[in-house]
């Protein structure tokens, strides 16, 4: 066994820090204030590579795999976890696309989505259910028209993460009324009857767009119908299941370094009754969880990607890394926070938004319960 | 103009990230021990290389990164070729062990004379031993004129055009080819090399060389080679002290200057 990273990957880890510290983090005060993604970081982003981390290098990415993907989101998520979100959801978006994208499509859509001259993301969710598709009532009926046959979708997808901002989404519909038929169809900016609806104000996770998307007749041409008719549940699924959980444990990792390092240094320099925090074994077991909970959540995590970076079967253990990584931030703000005291709870210190951040953590990409029901068929024979 | 090389020096020095700013001394022999830490390229190199990999757009041929350190070094020059370098050379070898400035300078610029160059661009002064002689003496070896403290430089029909900031003055000056450039540490945080230039990297050559590869002489090189004799390293006081100043507004904003001004916070005299 080798528990190290390799000489690249602490090169892609030093270059994710450098940007996340000099390009991320002089904008989150911005962020927190207006609630706004920072579009300007759309160029500099594409520029480095991270929206095509996992897009093949022959479809213009870089090829990199999902362990390259975690230390970015992990490192981005350290700064902003509201910006690792939304680019988590940027890789999910070009994920199904990849796996299942017909040669023409990937030509077409890749290049621009690896440049990030386009923004991508997956609408699945509605208000009648999210991780359980089965009340879905988002329909896709065929049509045939003289300029070339294609599909009529209507419906509404909430909760979409970068909803005003992805020109491509990958959208989960019916196309007839049995409890399996799903197909999921490429829906892009400018298509007749697409366009983003509500904005929501959200408790954190402040920069990062999440709102509805609305089809009201809106016309899909078979070129952008992603698989065959029926193929939509096995896509939607694989992608949150791999990208998504991979990519939440992501963020809820940078999540934790940045809770670990919060405290940390905080416990290292106020002092109390002449000793610095840290010398009293209350604070002590705070720190000694917060590492642990760290550590754990960062073994699981890259454990679930350098499987699927092998091509072997990972559902489990991302499930098992997004459970326990989600889980652990959910308990690592509430102790950065206690270890800070009241100044935990005040504006000027990071911790208030780490305690606003965390719970996003869980319900994306599956819930807590969810990622439980996956795992426990690990322990039937 | 022709399309020429400008050759970047990397000093690999340290990685204050990755030891919490802490440098350790080699207690033998009272150099920074640049073995078994974690080692990135100074800062102010990063500038350098920066600004080199910034005039190629104006028909700058070639970035070669050449660094001279341990083994241990070659991460560092990789790191030079995801910023943008086309090559680069790590003299690496233990007869270099112990170098001081000029020993430094000698294996460098001999380094510089088997790759070929139209210019040679360098960090102004390391975040670790820092003298900042290094720059000058190559000048010196090379016979090459010298711009310090470069901030930005760009491309002319007769050379290069650099602002400068020499003792807080700051001014403009022109150098024919070839030239010698030190470039300061700048306000602004270095540009990241992105996920992109980690990858691109990859295919870029990377030699290792050793003091014969340069046609150094070992008299010439490590201790044997090195003119400056430590005595000894001790830490710097960086206590802070208070001054509190009294007075009418007047009174008090006067000796405020005069204090500024003898402590050279006011650097142009006024």
């Amino acid at each position: 066994m080798d528990f190290q990273f390799t000489p690249e990957q602490e090169m892609l880890r030093t270059a994710a820090r450098e940007f996340a510290e000099n390009e991320v983090a002089p904008r989150v005060a911005e962020m927190e204030k207006t609630g706004r993604f920072p579009m300007e970081l759309i160029k500099p982003m594409g520029e480095a590579g991270f929206f095509g981390v996992t897009i093949p290098v022959e479809y213009g990415g870089l090829g990199l795999g999902y362990v390259a993907r975690l230390i970015l989101l992990e490192e981005i998520g350290r700064v902003s976890a509201a910006l690792a979100m939304a680019l988590q959801v940027f890789h999910l978006g070009v994920e199904p696309i990849v796996a299942f994208g017909s040669e023409e499509q990937k030509r077409r859509l890749l290049p621009p989505l690896a440049r990030g001259e386009r923004l991508a993301t997956v609408a699945v969710t509605e208000a009648g259910g999210g991780s359980d598709p089965s009340s879905t009532k988002t329909v896709a009926r065929f049509e045939q028209r003289s300029e070339g046959d294609g599909y009529v979708l209507d419906g509404r997808k909430v909760f979409i993460t970068n909803a005003h901002l992805a020109d491509v989404q990958v959208v989960l519909t019916k196309t007839k009324d049995e409890p399996k038929e799903f197909t999921a169809f490429i829906v892009e900016r400018g298509m007749a009857g697409f366009k983003p609806g509500r904005e929501e104000h959200k408790l954190g996770l402040l920069g990062c767009d999440t709102g509805e998307v609305i089809f009201e007749g809106c016309f899909v041409p078979v070129a952008n119908r992603l698989g065959n008719e029926g193929d939509g549940l096995k896509t939607a699924l694989k992608a949150i299941s791999e990208a998504g959980r991979s990519g939440m444990a992501g963020v809820s990792l940078g999540l934790l370094r940045a809770c670990v390092e919060t405290a940390g240094a905080y416990a290292a320099k106020r002092e109390v009754s002449g000793r610095p925090l840290n010398r009293y074994q209350g604070i002590q077991w705070k720190l000694a969880d917060l590492v642990t909970d760290r550590d754990a959540a960062t073994l699981l995590s890259y454990r679930a990607c350098w499987l699927k970076d092998q091509g072997k079967r990972c559902d489990v253990e991302m499930a098992t890394a997004k459970y326990f990584a989600s889980e652990a931030a959910i308990r690592a703000a509430k102790l950065a926070a206690e270890v800070l005291g009241g100044y935990g709870y005040m504006e000027e210190f990071a911790t208030q938004r780490y305690l606003r951040d965390r719970q996003l953590m869980i319900p994306s990409a599956g819930t807590s319960d969810v990622m439980r029901m996956v795992i426990a068929r690990a322990a039937t024979p | 103009m022709e399309p020429f090389t400008i050759i970047v020096l990397i000093k690999p020095v340290p990685d204050p990230r990755k030891s919490r700013g802490s440098v350790a001394i080699d207690p033998e022999r009272k150099t920074v021990r640049r073995q078994g830490v974690p080692l990135t390229i100074n800062l102010a190199d990063r500038y350098a290389l920066e600004a080199a990999v910034a005039l190629k757009a104006s028909g700058v041929g070639k970035v070669v990164a050449v660094a001279m350190g341990p083994p241990d070094a070659e991460g560092a020059a990789r790191e030079a070729l995801a910023i943008g370098a086309d090559e680069a050379y790590l003299l690496s070898d233990r007869l270099l062990a112990g170098s001081d400035a000029v020993a430094t300078a000698r294996a460098l610029a001999a380094a510089c004379r088997r790759v070929g160059f139209g210019a040679v661009f360098a960090g102004a002064e390391s975040s670790d031993a820092g003298t900042g002689l290094v720059g000058p003496t190559m000048a010196a070896l090379l016979g090459l004129p010298h711009v310090p403290h470069c901030r930005s430089i760009a491309l002319g029909d007769r050379g290069f055009e650099a602002e400068v900031r020499v003792d807080g003055r700051e001014g403009r000056v022109r150098a024919g080819l070839p030239a010698l450039v030190t470039f300061d540490r700048l306000d602004r945080p270095p540009k990241s090399p992105g996920f992109a230039g980690v990858v691109a990297a990859r295919s870029k050559p990377f030699t290792v060389w050793t003091a014969g590869d340069v046609a150094l002489r070992a008299d010439e090189a490590g201790m044997a080679g090195s003119p400056t004799v430590v005595r000894e390293v001790r830490p710097a006081s960086t206590a802070k002290r208070a001054v509190i100043i009294g007075g009418d507004p007047e009174e008090v904003a006067t000796r405020v200057l005069a204090v500024l001004a003898e402590k050279g916070v006011l650097s142009d005299g006024r």
